[in-house]
Order: structure tokens, then C-alpha cells, then sequence
């Protein structure tokens, strides 16, 4: 069984802390665009959370699967808006950080997943027909 | 003040309807999957999670989004 899931989740936080560390250093070089690189900080940090805590419902969900079990109820979809909301929450309302910033933070993960995905598909689709059948070229 | 609190419902609701079809197709699917082919689990949860990481990207901006709305009508 090929589990990419891991390998996936490597790279995608390995990407958003090279984004985290690019906005350390914008506020650092540029303290007086403090409000946005501050609100993208904390929306790239959010979008973190949202995407560690997706990839451990997939797991579950795809355990239960395969040990053909019921899934328990939860708040699915729910408790990761909430995540995005309490950063939101956070940077605009009690820091009073640029909404702007804090959006593109956001959305980090998810476009990383998106550059991610598309290109592990295209090296899947590029392989050579024998690949599948686990022969060495 | 009333259209703006209007703006972020439309907003969030919208962009919360598409997304929870999107994941209900993406989790039956990869459910079905797996119970069918169990050694394909890796890929398929790989697959899944991708998929439900774009499709849930949109209703979170929207909800942010409406958010600010909100924070502006009042």
C-alpha cells in the first residue's frame, strides 16, 4: 500500500513555513506594513491548523472505512470554519490587522495543496505503463 | 447596515452549499473505494484529501469574507 498522505502533509508544511518565515522577514525589513504582514501571519498559521486537522479526519475517515465501521458523528466541515473564523477573529478584530492579509493567509495551504496535487497527478499520468504492475523499467 | 448582514449570509451560505456537495461526493466515493478495494486505501485517501482541501478553501475565504461584511455593516 503506497501512502502518499504523510509525504503530502511534509510538503505542505514545509511550504507554509517557508511563507511564514517570508512574512517574519517583511515584518522585520518593513515594520511599518506591520498590520499586513501581521494579519498574513496569523492566516497562514490558521490555514496550517485547518489543513493538519483535514488530513487526520481523512485518516480517520479512511480507517473506518477499511475496518468497516460506522463513522461517528462530528462537526465536520464546522470545526475547521471555526479555526478559520477564530483567526480571522484574532487578527482583525483584536489586533486590528489588515482583513486583506489575513484572507491571503488563509488561503497558503490550500494553494499549496493545489500546486501539490496537480503536479503529483501530471507525474502519475507522465509514469510508464508498467508502473502499475510494480516491474522495474 | 441590514444589506450588508444580507451580503454575508448570500456569501456564506452560498459558498457552504457547493462545498458540503462537493465533500459528500468526495467522501461517498472514496468510501466506496476503499471498502472495494481496501489496498488502494493509501491513493485514495491521498486523492480525498486533496480534493476536499480545495473544495473546503472556497467556504472558509467566503466565510472570512462575510465576516468582514459583517464587521463593516455595523
Amino acid at each position: 500500500m503506497k501512502d502518499d498522505l504523510p509525504v503530502l502533509m511534509r510538503k505542505i508544511s514545509r511550504i507554509t513555513f517557508f511563507f511564514l518565515f517570508l512574512g517574519c522577514l517583511g515584518w522585520a525589513i518593513y515594520p511599518e506594513w506591520k498590520e499586513v504582514f501581521g494579519g498574513y501571519l496569523i492566516g497562514a498559521l490558521g490555514s496550517l491548523l485547518l489543513t493538519w486537522q483535514l488530513a487526520w479526519k481523512t485518516v480517520r475517515v479512511a480507517d473506518m472505512a477499511a475496518g468497516g465501521r460506522r463513522s461517528r458523528g462530528g462537526f465536520g466541515f464546522m470545526s475547521r470554519a471555526a479555526i478559520g473564523l477564530l483567526a480571522a477573529v484574532i487578527s482583525v478584530r483584536t489586533l486590528g490587522y489588515d482583513p486583506a492579509a489575513t484572507v491571503a493567509g488563509i488561503i497558503t495551504a490550500p494553494m499549496a495543496t493545489l500546486v501539490l496535487g496537480l503536479s503529483s497527478i501530471r507525474r502519475k499520468r507522465g509514469g510508464h505503463p508498467s508502473d502499475e504492475r510494480g516491474e522495474k523499467q | 447596515m441590514v444589506y450588508g448582514l444580507l451580503a454575508a449570509a448570500i456569501v456564506f451560505g452560498l459558498g457552504a452549499f457547493g462545498a458540503s456537495i462537493g465533500n459528500g461526493m468526495i467522501f461517498s466515493k472514496t468510501i466506496e473505494g476503499i471498502s472495494r478495494q481496501p489496498e488502494l486505501r493509501g491513493s485514495l485517501q491521498t486523492t480525498a484529501f486533496i480534493g476536499v482541501g480545495l473544495v473546503e478553501a472556497l467556504p472558509i475565504i467566503s466565510l472570512v469574507l462575510a465576516f468582514i461584511l459583517m464587521g463593516q455593516a455595523e
